[in-house]
């Protein structure tokens, strides 16, 4: 314990550097991938098929000549935290298509085998303790190296009546206060602080069953993240969440997900904003404009 | 004249001799001349009224009788024959080495003068009794054995053990003295006698470019382990990119991987900090070094000697897996009142050594940090502003020494260390708006008794009370762990025979705990994917996602007793076979471990300085004890393993020149590693393991040292590891480099006395990089929206070569009661950049290195009285 103390308090300060700001999309990046279930309750005899409906939101600058369409894959292999990566093992294939930039909605087919080959894995799989297991959907752009996961979850009825997690919905995108009409208009060299603003159902309240005593139900709330992106000026916050930012934090209630955005000169005619909220279990919500500047 | 040095024959025979337990010789009588002979004085010399001393080297034997004369310094004249004639007639009393009588080489002039000798009728009135005592200059310490030759009376003294002499019968006026004594600057001056007064009077000699930590190499200690690299005294505060810590002396022999920074991580043949131990006085302490790479706990002023064992170490040491580092303070009680302040860029410190009575004293030493007060400063100074994390530290010692009747030895001890975290800020809202308190710290308390029952038999016991108090506090998350602790140590020497010696040895270990935390909690359920959706600093699947926090206080409480035995065996005196044996048992949390660690040593000295060492041993330890935790660990972890092999050979092949090389093979079983797995257990329940004994490791290599002993002008050594060291996960067939291994570590030290008070030295160190795990670029985890780092095989790749260049320099100035030292010590002289971390940006397609320490200088004054 003793010893911890000295790498515990290290762990706030960090050294700083001169990367690029994560909110600001300079080429063609994966800001999100969502399935449509994104978790599903299971019994003991699984279906033949699980369909999910996947959108790929795929984000690139208004100035950058890409030539479209590209490949995209959606694969399933055995993802780890040291190998989150498909590459190099062997996987199964589920779907092929053309992707563009912007949103890519597809189907996707997940066979029963699949599911059960991953709860098998799960030493807890028809224990009392059992919540569920992560079938791990890699997306890849062929052409250009881009690789993103996206967990399906299977979940047992486990304590009895619990649902399955529901995707978070954006309710609406504010400007300072103001719900923003399209098209929208905005100026240079000023602040616009942006707010995302949730469903109030969004943020849900899930039932776990415990370890001690075991499969009793435990409440575990959810915690809202929204990511801010654009293609020209700056975000203030990259990602603003009501979840702690690390482990001595309180978590906060009430907390608004905004961010300010600014462009300074500049001969940029229009700009490409995502804004991207997740609950932090698997649900996903995303939505995008274009706005003109003075 | 007799001017004495202790050369003992004995100890540059030891090759021929039989091992025993040896500990320093002490001349206890110096030789007394009993038939003086008069030398014929040389007819050229008296014809041309020639007047002459000559140096003459004298070997006594254990009867008084000289058998041997050379001459060191001649004269001429035939004044060096007239001299050796005569003195291979002396006869003297024997001198005594641990009062038995022993042969000595001694030094001795003989003057050759042509005034008359003084009769009573001839010479004028000698009234008086002068008295005095020889120093040292600057330290004042006795000097023993000094020559006093009073020319108007051509009457010569000899100094006692203090320093004192006495002589009657000196005429009142001005008299010309002369004091010589061995390594010293031959003194002339002239003092003031008067009749009817007794004279008393002071010399004081300045050292043959000395230092005050010099002392007189009376040979090697006996080596009872495969392998021990020691440092003493000067080489433990001149070492360059140190900073005169001797603590860190230690990272520059053998064995030791390089710690990044100047951290001072105690890394051994690869293995990690937890696996070794640091005992001061053969009590343990948890902290080497204060924070952030802070100066070690322990005032130099205290240190005698460190010993570094890099394996295989002996039987007395338990609970290592790995090395050991022995720091040994000084317990010969202070005979003159000394002081040291020390004043540098970083801490200021003072020490203080006050002799009380005949054979007591009281050592006190006290150090201080001030980052805390100027850091501010130089960002006001320079008119920035912004918010710093600065160490504030501060250390104490103090002991007590006391020889008591029938050769027993006292001391009480209390030393202890203290490491905060604060901010330095040049702006006041950040003290509210940032809240950091981190404090560390322990504190000892040692009563230590030694005692020589008979000649065969020493007794040594010693018991020592600590209190660890630990504390952080980050916004409204604390953690508060207070340990105590009670050691009792016994241990027996018996030496049955010549060739036969034992050693046992007992030692009783209690901990309290006692904690208060208010941190999140374990997850008390599983989320599916939660291995792969919790983002970086949210500690993982240990603590619960949802920040929610809990008060847990507890305490609990650990006892460890060891066992040891070990047997020197010599039949032969070119032969020591050491095995040793020790049993360890730990009760903690209701559950009981035992472990057996047999060892073996042998040493074969084949002749010509060449000595052949081997060992072989089994080495236990607990897991560190947050592992352990019953909230944070697993208590049910077993203990962690090691056998450890040497090969290796010793050679003097020069008198001042030796060299060590060794082979090693480690393997480190049951280690203790994360664990994601969730168990049953008995009752039914489920539990997180978070950690389980699935680990295991190995390291082989060699070490060599070539090592320039410690002389009066100069030090140094060479010192090159070639090392791997691997681990392997739980279920995974392969090895991989531990995170700390460096193939190549190279060092040079140098450190030399060029004359006028001036050191001068330089330390050189070429480190093969540390493993890294090349990253090809990043994979976007949707869930959460962060990216993480799609990686090659763990730790295929390596960092850059690191090599940097450090230099000292210090000045000395002796006065008669004082010294002043002024010393510069420049780390990493040529700024190379020597990438310590690798920061990437938040999709792994970029990144920095960020460097080591760059071009550091520090200044320093220290005073010594």
């Amino acid at each position: 314990m003793k010893k911890s103390l000295i790498a515990l308090a290290f762990l706030m300060f960090s050294c700083s550097t001169n990367f690029e700001d994560p909110s600001l999309v300079q080429d063609l990046r994966i800001l999100a991938i969502r399935t449509e279930p994104c978790e599903f309750i299971v019994g003991k005899d699984l279906d033949d098929y699980y369909f999910v409906n996947m959108s790929l939101l795929l984000g690139a600058p208004s100035y950058l000549v890409l030539e479209e369409p590209f490949t995209c894959v959606v694969r399933h292999c055995d993802i780890t935290r040291q190998s989150p990566t498909c590459e190099g093992k062997t996987s199964l294939e589920l779907r092929r298509f053309k992707c563009h930039v912007g949103n890519n909605t597809i189907s996707v087919y997940i066979p029963k085998e699949v599911v059960q080959e991953v709860q098998l894995q799960d030493p807890t799989f028809g224990t009392p303790v059992h919540s569920g297991v992560a079938v791990w959907l890699e997306v890849v752009v062929l052409d250009k190296n881009l690789f993103g996961v996206k967990s399906v979850l299977f979940s047992p009825e486990n304590p009895k009546g619990r649902k399955a997690n529901q995707n978070p919905v954006i309710e609406r995108i504010q400007i300072d206060g103001v719900p923003i009409t399209l098209p929208l208009k905005l100026s240079k060299n000023r602040p616009f602080l942006f707010e995302v603003v949730p469903s109030s159902d969004s943020k849900e309240t899930k039932v776990f069953p415990a370890l001690n005593p075991p499969g009793e139900p435990v409440s575990v709330t959810e915690f809202l993240t929204v990511s801010f992106y654009s293609d020209a000026g700056a975000f203030s916050d990259w990602q603003v969440s009501d979840k702690p930012r690390n482990i001595f934090e309180q978590p906060t209630s009430g907390v608004k997900f905004q961010s300010t955005w600014q462009i300074q000169d500049t001969d940029t005619k229009s700009v490409r904003f995502w804004f991207v909220l997740d609950d932090g279990s698997g649900g996903l919500a995303f939505t995008s404009f274009e706005a003109d500047i003075d | 004249m007799l001017v004495l040095v202790l050369r003992s024959a004995s100890i540059h025979a030891q090759e021929s001799t039989r091992y025993k337990e040896m500990k320093e010789p002490v001349l206890t009588k110096p030789p007394v001349l009993r038939k003086f002979v008069e030398a014929e004085y040389p007819k050229e010399a008296l014809s041309k009224r020639i007047q002459g001393d000559v140096l003459l080297l004298l070997d006594v034997d254990e009867n008084g009788k000289v058998v041997n004369v050379q001459v060191l310094k001649g004269a001429g004249y035939g004044f060096d024959e007239s001299a050796v004639n005569a003195a291979k007639q002396f006869e003297f009393e024997p001198a005594e080495v641990d009062k038995v009588p022993a042969p000595v080489r001694i030094e001795y002039v003989y003057h050759f003068r042509l005034e008359e000798v003084e009769t009573e009728a001839k010479s004028p009135a000698r009234c008086c009794l002068v008295k005095g005592r020889v120093r040292e200059k600057g330290t004042l310490v006795p000097v023993p054995f000094a020559s006093v030759f009073f020319h108007n009376i051509s009457k010569e003294v000899t100094t006692d053990e203090k320093g004192r002499f006495e002589v009657e019968g000196v005429q009142p006026g001005f008299v010309s003295v002369t004091v010589k004594a061995s390594d010293y600057k031959p003194l002339t001056t002239v003092i003031e006698v008067i009749e009817g007064r007794i004279a008393e009077t002071e010399f004081m000699l300045e050292p043959l470019e000395q230092s005050q930590y010099m002392t007189i190499v009376r040979g090697e200690r006996e080596k009872q382990v495969v392998t021990r690299y020691s440092a003493t005294e000067r080489q433990l505060t001149t070492v360059p990119g140190t900073f005169g810590d001797p603590a860190r002396v230690v990272m520059n022999l053998p064995g030791i991987s390089r710690s990044p920074y100047i951290l001072g991580l105690l890394l051994v043949r690869g293995s990690y900090p937890e696996d070794s131990l640091v005992f001061v006085d053969g009590v343990e302490i948890p902290l080497l070094y204060h924070f952030m790479g802070g100066p070690s706990v322990l005032n130099p002023e205290f240190l005698k000697r460190i010993d570094f064992y890099p394996g295989n170490f002996s039987v007395q040491y338990g609970r290592a897996t790995a090395g050991i580092i022995e720091v040994e303070t000084d317990e010969k009680p202070s005979e003159v009142w000394r002081g040291v302040a020390d004043i540098n860029m970083f801490h200021a410190s003072l020490f203080l050594g006050i002799p009380i009575k005949k054979s007591s004293s009281l050592r006190l030493a006290l150090r201080r940090s001030y980052y805390d007060a100027i850091i501010p400063l130089m960002m006001r100074a320079a008119g920035s502003k912004g918010t710093s994390i600065v160490p504030v530290y501060y250390d104490y010692q103090a002991r007590f020494d006391t020889e008591l009747k029938g050769n027993q030895h006292l001391a009480i001890s209390a030393f202890g260390s203290h490491d905060s975290l604060d901010l330095a800020t040049t702006e006041e809202e950040a003290k509210d708006a940032i809240s950091l308190h981190t404090r560390q710290g322990f504190h000892r308390f040692v009563l230590r008794h030694k005692a020589e029952l008979t000649k065969n038999l020493h007794n040594s016991f010693l018991s020592s009370f600590g209190y660890d108090p630990s504390s952080m506090q980050l916004e409204d998350s604390s953690l508060d762990v207070k340990v105590l602790s009670a050691l009792v140590r016994e241990e027996i020497v018996h030496t049955l025979k010549k060739f036969f010696s034992f050693k046992h040895g007992l030692d009783f270990l209690y901990l309290h705990y006692g904690y208060s935390t208010y941190l999140p909690v374990t997850p008390n359920y599983i989320t599916p994917g939660e291995t792969i959706m919790v983002a970086r600093g949210e500690g993982g699947t240990f603590f619960e996602p949802s920040g929610r926090k809990e008060h847990i206080s507890r305490s609990l409480n650990a006892i460890a007793v060891g066992a040891y035995s070990e047997t020197t065996f010599s039949p032969v005196s070119y032969l020591k076979i050491i095995p040793g044996l020790r049993l360890d048992s730990y009760f903690y949390l209701g559950r009981s471990r035992f472990t057996f660690d047999p060892r073996l040593v042998i040493r074969f000295f084949l002749g010509k300085g060449v000595t052949l060492k081997t060992g072989a041993g089994i080495f236990h330890k607990l897991p560190a004890d947050y592992k352990l935790d019953p909230q944070y660990g697993n208590p049910d972890l077993g203990a962690e393993w090691a056998e450890q092999y040497s090969l290796g050979v010793e050679w003097r092949f020069l008198k001042r020149l030796t060299l060590d090389v060794q082979g090693f093979f480690v393997r480190r079983h049951d280690l203790a590693q994360r664990s994601d797995r969730v168990v049953q257990t008995t009752d039914g329940t489920y539990k997180r393991l978070l950690y389980e004994n699935t680990g295991s490791g190995r390291a082989y290599g060699m070490e060599l040292l070539l090592k320039h002993d410690l002389t009066e002008r100069f030090y140094g050594w060479i010192s090159y590891t070639l090392m791997r060291s691997e681990e392997k996960e739980k279920g995974s067939d392969s090895y991989v480099p531990s995170r700390f291994d460096q193939t190549h570590i190279l060092t040079i030290v140098a450190s030399g006395r060029p004359g006028m008070g001036f050191e001068v030295g330089i330390r050189f160190r070429l480190v093969s990089g540390n493993p890294e795990t090349p990253v090809f670029s990043g994979e976007f985890v949707a869930d959460r929206g962060f990216y993480l780092p799609i990686i090659g095989p763990l730790r295929s790749a390596r960092g850059p070569l690191f090599h940097q260049l450090d230099f000292r320099v210090e000045k000395m100035w002796r006065f008669t009661r004082w010294m002043l030292s002024l010393y510069l010590d420049i780390q990493n002289i040529y700024n190379a950049k020597n990438p310590e971390l690798r920061m990437w940006d938040y999709r792994f397609k970029k990144t920095q290195e960020i460097r080591g320490l760059p071009f550091l200088p520090s200044l320093g004054i220290k005073g010594v009285f």
